[in-house]
């Protein structure tokens, strides 16, 4: 395999699979909301012209926004909190920031650490969480576009219906925005909580999300080590 | 962690900008297009 392809095989296969996916699901989309359209008696609509509506945004946009709340949950609580066991998981007495010596910064950077990870001030501050706000940013731009795009797809039903239009702030107040959120929050949540319980009893030779077969079901994170 | 980490390579600096055009592209796209009332 070339050496591009194999160091990278990772990102790219899942590059891959996450637009093969949007695709599928933008054609799957178009089906359904044609089929909608039929049994109201409306003209179908263009491919081109479904992708680039607030119908597809909003679906695309609730699950984006839910799975960056996770990882942005997850790297967040994970400074913090312990599960004792979990390769998920920092060890007992780990919790918190870590000092400069762990965190190869300042005084204790190594020749090929990161230049902000050399200096004080700002650039180390936001070198230092800049997952967390990468993650945060993410999160919040993709709720916000569910809002958007919710809150024209709903007032599209709302004239259709003969219904008043309503205000965005009247929207995200409404049973349809909670009900996209709270449907993913929920699953995300569930997912992480199963990982990090799992994998305490439960291994898979050979990946990183997982302990070595023959750890400890005891020992948290190998990390370090 | 390993004593001597392999450098950096003009791969991992591809696959970063990639995913980060991606992400923030969509990101764009799905706010603009709601804006403007599509």
């Amino acid at each position: 395999m070339r050496p591009f392809l194999r160091d990278n095989a990772l990102s790219l296969t899942f590059l891959v699979l996450f637009l093969a996916t949007l695709a599928g699901q933008s054609f799957a989309g178009l089906a359904d909301a044609n089929e909608q359209n039929a049994m109201h008696g409306e003209p179908p609509v263009a491919y081109l012209d479904y992708v680039a509506s607030s119908d597809f945004i909003v679906d695309v946009a609730e699950n984006w926004q839910s799975e960056f709340l996770q990882f942005f949950l997850f790297i967040l609580a994970t400074i913090w909190l312990i599960q004792r066991g979990s390769p998920e998981s920092k060890k007992p007495g780990d919790s918190g920031v870590g000092t400069d010596e762990e965190q190869l910064v300042g005084a204790y950077a190594r020749p090929d650490s990161p230049a902000w990870a050399k200096v004080r001030g700002f650039r180390l501050w936001l070198l230092s969480n800049s997952l967390l706000i990468v993650m945060g940013t993410i999160f919040v731009g993709s709720w916000w576009a569910q809002s958007l795009a919710g809150h024209i797809k709903a007032n599209e039903q709302n004239v259709l219906h003969g219904m008043p239009v309503e205000p965005w702030i009247e929207y995200v107040a409404s049973p349809d925005f909670w009900n996209r959120t709270l449907q993913n929050w929920q699953s995300e949540l569930l997912a992480v909580g199963a990982m990090v319980t799992f994998s305490i009893y439960l291994r898979q030779r050979g990946s990183s999300e997982s302990k070595p077969v023959g750890a400890p079901h005891s020992e948290s994170s190998i990390e370090g080590e | 962690m390993p004593e001597n980490p392999p450098a950096e390579t003009a791969g991992m600096r591809s696959m970063f900008w990639v995913w980060t055009a991606v992400i923030f592209g969509g990101l764009i796209t799905m706010i603009v297009i709601p804006l403007t009332g599509a």
